[in-house]
């Protein structure tokens, strides 16, 4: 807010100054003013106040005599902030003024009233004022008298100013050197400065009377109406130069700046006149334009340089011969385009041409690519108009003819030594100039352009990289520090990439045990050396055919092996007192050892023939084929027990088989190699030991399950006898009876067991193990609701073949028993599954009961009276009963228990 | 004053064995108390369970072999297991059994002190008796 008021005192100010009234002489007009303003408000004192930055200043005054005062002892400073009359009935009573120095001395004011002097822009410039030495108010009339005073005094501050305005335009219009003037949209002029008379030569009389167009040059009058009708139709203003009329009939270029006043429809106008410039423009540039032309279009080299041959401007075609764009070329000397090696002579050049003022003569250049040009050139010194110095150069190319002599001249020399040493391209090397000559034939090998210049380093460059170059290095140093020539053959890449042999031939002019010159000569043997190359690659490859031959003889004799080894494999199968026999991948037998042949009194061809079912247990039979098409279908290892007829005494003895499939790559039977051992000692061994075990239990159920309660008995009688005791022979007889019912209940076991054993042939059923399940369960329905047990069956093998008498038994015993030992903590879960494992089948009775501690009991499990929970009335009968039951009839029984977390019964039928 | 065995233990589940056996001791007079066990197991719960009472520990034990629950066997390994001295204990199987896979047994245990083949006479026990009396 205070930083827009600063910014409106800073314009009010400034407009203050543009007034240009501060300091000026009093006027009488401004005094008139005053001087009624103080008769109005009947006060002794009346001012225009003007405040300035620092101070309030006095245009008039009446009844005061100083001319100014610092700006805060001013009243007016609050008056000119509003638009209203300020008025202060009495100072002293005012907080901004009671204390000001000039209430509190002289004039000792006490009544104020100051009307704002607003100018037209709303700036109030100060005020017109009135004061009196005594409190008091004004009256209505009063103040509107001062306000209309106060607006008359700033209307008189503002036509002084625009006054002043006209009077320094005036003065510009009459001295201006520029032509100026007002016209009508009509084409005539209305006014005109007295410069036009100067220039033109018409009197302003004359000029005021005829239509501007007509002065017009009649080529550019269309141009200036153009002008003129943009500026009609809104352009604000426009600037255009012509050509006018003079009166002596020639004509003046003027350039115009021309602007529209749209409220008078006036056309003012100024006019500088630009002919002179615009001669001298025209003459020049025809003269440029003549020399660019001539210049541009040289097919030559010309330049302008400087006078330390720095290019100033180079010609189009110059520029291109040595191969950089203009913008390039303008940024070198002489120097970059000139080999290194002929600077001196340049300098020689500029210090000639600025003496003599002219010079011509040969230079060389090269070229951006490197290639070298040679120019004649003949060149003269200018001076600028500021006098300063340079050369304008003018040069042709001479470097084909300066080629041709050049060649005509080696070519001469050389020719001679060519012939002596060689044929075809030959070359040179100066040693003491460091300079490699090369004959259009070597360049042509080496594919370069004609006017190629080679140098030792490039040359041996063109050797290909490794065993070429290394050689040719080789021989150049030996060359060099003995003088040894060489004749070698090398390949080379030339320029446009391409390897070719060339036979490299040079001789060594060695002087005073120093070597001047390398001269010899370069001959293309591509088509010859690549011959040659073929043969030999040929040659490599009958090689390699040999080596393959030799190869295929080695497989032939390893094939020989192979058969070798294959009879090696019939001796060893023949050898072993096993059946060794082998199939094809469909499963036909192809090969019996002398074992078979042997055992069974079949050849290969009769077993072929007859087939393995004319030596094969009628019994085996079905088990046998079923596997082997089973192996064959899966490609899995075929196993099993067998029975074959052996010819001796036609007794069947039993055989182990084994047959493995050998695959190929793909996972395929190719073929199958079977062995079957003898196992006929083995199982009767196996079958013994059974017997054996089935003797032991017999005799430890003789020792102390029949003997026990047998022994009782005489010792019993014998007490009996000796007692006198009525009461104590009836106990001793009850206790006789006890153990005869012991010993009877033994004897039945004993019974059962024998009677088990001897059904041993009894015949198999096929029974159906849900069908057992559900009988049994019939059998212990009343258990199984009382004690709530959960049975549930999966019998992924549906049947079993087994006696059915003796399958329900141990299906009873082995439920009967999870119930009876069923863990009252949880309820009983009784899972009965089967499935065919490596065609048996195998039941499982899993239980969640009290389980059995098998650390303790493992080896007692099956025995008789044996009991592994106390306190259940247990005759340890059971397991005994259903382990002979399963294994009269070839089964197994295995246990795993854990106490209080179940048991599981695994049975193998 | 006769000397008599403090504590004479029998361990059977033949309870004519029993019966009799605490019979012929009672009339031996040369035994002070009989403990009485129808299985292994009873028995070595007792014995662990008086392992420090020295005097409530039987002085002998007649041991049958074939019991349902712990047979005579296991008593003897469970004995052994506890770290019973059988010089402290003395103890004599008691079987029906002839089998010489028994008596193979039995000679495993070289400290055993007798195997006795059931009927055992009152003669028998006598001598048994005896001997063990004449160790004290």
């Amino acid at each position: 807010m205070k930083k827009l008021e600063q910014s409106y005192e800073e314009k009010r100010l400034k407009a203050l100054q543009d007034y240009a009234i501060l300091d000026t002489l009093a006027e009488e007009e401004y005094n008139r003013f005053t001087e009624l303003a103080a008769l109005i408000c009947d006060t002794p004192i009346s001012l225009v106040s003007l405040i300035d930055e620092n101070r309030q200043w006095f245009k008039s005054k009446v009844g005061l005599n100083i001319n100014e005062t610092p700006r805060d002892l001013a009243f007016c400073r609050y008056a000119i902030l509003g638009s209203e009359t300020l008025e202060i009935e009495d100072a002293t009573k005012d907080k901004r003024f009671k204390d000001n120095l000039l209430v509190i001395g002289e004039p000792n004011i006490r009544f104020y009233a100051g009307h704002p002097l607003i100018d037209p822009q709303g700036y109030a410039l100060g005020t017109l004022c009135v004061i009196d030495r005594k409190a008091k108010i004004l009256t209505k009339n009063q103040k509107r008298g001062l306000e209309l005073l106060a607006k008359e005094v700033i209307a008189l501050i503002v036509e002084r100013r625009k006054i002043e305005e006209l009077k320094n335009f005036e003065k510009l219009f009459q001295l201006s050197n520029d032509l100026i003037c007002v016209a009508g949209m009509d084409g005539l002029f209305k006014k005109v400065n007295p410069s036009f008379q100067k220039v033109l030569g018409w009197t302003e009389d004359e000029l005021l009377q005829t239509p501007f167009f007509d002065l017009c040059h009649p080529n550019d009058l269309l141009d200036v109406k153009m002008e003129i009708h943009k500026l009609i139709s809104g352009k604000v203003g426009s600037s255009f130069s012509q050509r006018v009329r003079t009166k002596s009939g020639t004509y003046r270029s003027v350039q115009w700046v021309v602007t529209l006043e749209a409220e008078t429809s006036n056309i003012y106008a100024i006019a500088r006149d630009i002919t002179e410039e615009t001669t001298k423009e025209q003459k020049l540039k025809i003269s440029e334009e003549k020399l660019r032309a001539f210049f541009e279009n040289s097919q030559g080299l010309m330049c302008t340089h400087d006078l330390d041959g720095k290019f100033l401007s180079v010609n189009n075609a110059g520029a291109e011969i040595l191969g950089y764009t203009l913008d390039e070329i303008l940024t070198m000397s002489l120097f970059d385009i000139t080999p290194p090696e002929k600077h001196a002579y340049l300098k020689d050049y500029l210090n000639k041409i600025a003496e003599n003022g002219s010079a011509s003569g040969q230079i060389q250049t090269r070229h951006k690519d490197g290639s070298l040009k040679v120019w004649y050139f003949n060149n003269v010194l200018e001076n600028t108009f500021q006098n300063e110095q340079y050369i304008i150069g003018n040069a042709i190319d001479i470097t084909i003819k300066h080629l041709l002599e050049k060649d005509l001249e080696r070519t001469k020399a050389l020719l001679e030594q060519t012939n002596k040493v060689a044929k075809v391209g030959g070359w040179e090397f100066d040693v003491d100039k460091q300079k490699v000559f090369w004959t259009a034939v070597t360049k042509e090998i080496h594919g370069v352009t004609p006017d190629f210049e080679p140098n030792l380093s490039i040359g041996v460059s063109f050797y290909k990289e490794g065993e070429s170059r290394d050689r040719i290095t080789e021989v150049l140093n030996i060359a060099f520090t003995k003088g040894t020539p060489w004749d070698e053959q090398l390949e080379i890449i030339d320029v446009q990439g391409k390897e070719l042999w060339v036979r490299a031939i040079g001789n060594v002019e060695f002087i005073d045990g120093k070597c001047h010159r390398l001269f010899g000569t370069f001959q293309d043997i591509n088509d010859y050396k690549i011959a040659e190359l073929g043969l030999k690659a040929s040659i490599e490859k009958q090689g390699e055919l040999n080596t393959a031959l030799v190869n295929q003889i080695d497989l032939v004799k390893s094939k020989d092996q192979t058969i070798e080894k294959i009879q090696e494999f019939k001796f060893l199968a023949d050898s072993i007192p096993n059946i060794i026999w082998t199939a094809n991948s469909l499963g036909e037998q192809d090969y019996y050892n002398s074992y078979w042949v042997d055992f069974t009194g079949m050849t290969l061809a009769e077993s072929q023939a007859k087939g393995l079912e004319s030596v094969l247990h009628p019994e085996d039979l079905d088990r046998y084929i079923d596997n082997w098409k089973k192996s064959l279908n899966t490609a899995n290892t075929f196993n099993g027990e067998y029975r074959f007829k052996r010819l001796a005494d036609g007794m069947y003895k039993w055989f182990l088989c084994k047959a493995f499939p050998m695959m190929n790559k793909k996972e395929e039977a190719i073929k199958w190699f079977c062995s079957c051992t003898d196992i006929d000692e083995y199982k009767r061994a196996l079958d013994l030991e059974h017997k054996i075990n089935q003797y032991e239990d017999f005799n430890r159920i003789v020792a102390h399950n029949l003997r026990g309660p047998a022994s009782n008995i005489p010792m019993i009688l014998s007490m009996v006898e000796e007692s006198s005791d009525v009461k104590e022979k009836e106990e001793l007889l009850q206790m006789l009876k006890q153990s005869s019912v012991k010993l009877n209940d033994t004897l039945n076991e004993l019974m059962k067991v024998l009677e088990i054993r001897n059904n041993w042939n009894l015949p198999f059923d096929e029974c159906d193990l849900q069908a057992i399940t559900d009988d049994v369960l019939s059998m212990l329905n009343a258990q199984v609701i009382v004690k709530k047990v959960n049975i549930t069956t999966n019998f992924r093998q549906k049947t079993v073949s087994f006696p059915k008498l003796y399958l329900e038994s141990i299906f009873y015993n082995m439920i009967s028993n999870s119930i009876k030992y069923g863990n009252p903590e949880v309820i009983s879960q009784i899972s009965i599954t089967s499935k065919t494992v490596n065609d048996k089948v195998v039941l499982k009775f899993e239980d969640n009961g009290l389980g059995i501690d098998l650390k303790r009991h493992r080896e007692n499990i099956f025995k008789l009276n044996k009991i592994f929970h106390r306190g259940f009335d247990s005759k340890g009968v059971g397991l005994f009963m259903t382990k002979t039951q399963i294994e009269t009839f070839g089964g197994k029984i295995s246990i795993e228990s854990e106490p209080n977390v179940g048991t599981t019964f695994t049975i193998e039928l | 004053m006769i000397k008599k065995i403090p504590l004479v233990s029998i361990i059977d589940d033949d309870h004519f064995f029993q019966y009799s056996t605490k019979r012929i001791l009672e009339q031996s007079e040369k035994v002070k108390d009989i403990l009485q066990f129808y299985d292994g197991e009873e028995a070595i719960d007792y014995l662990i369970e008086n392992k420090n009472e020295s005097h409530r520990l039987p002085n002998l034990i007649f041991l049958d072999l074939n019991m349902p629950f712990m047979d005579g066997w296991q008593f003897l390994d469970a004995f052994t297991t506890h770290k019973f001295s059988l010089e402290l204990i003395t103890i004599y199987i008691c079987t029906s059994s002839t089998s010489l896979m028994d008596k193979e047994k039995f000679n495993k245990y070289p400290k055993l002190n007798g195997y006795l083949i059931k009927p055992i006479s009152k003669h028998e026990f006598s001598k048994t008796l005896e001997r063990e009396l004449i160790k004290h």
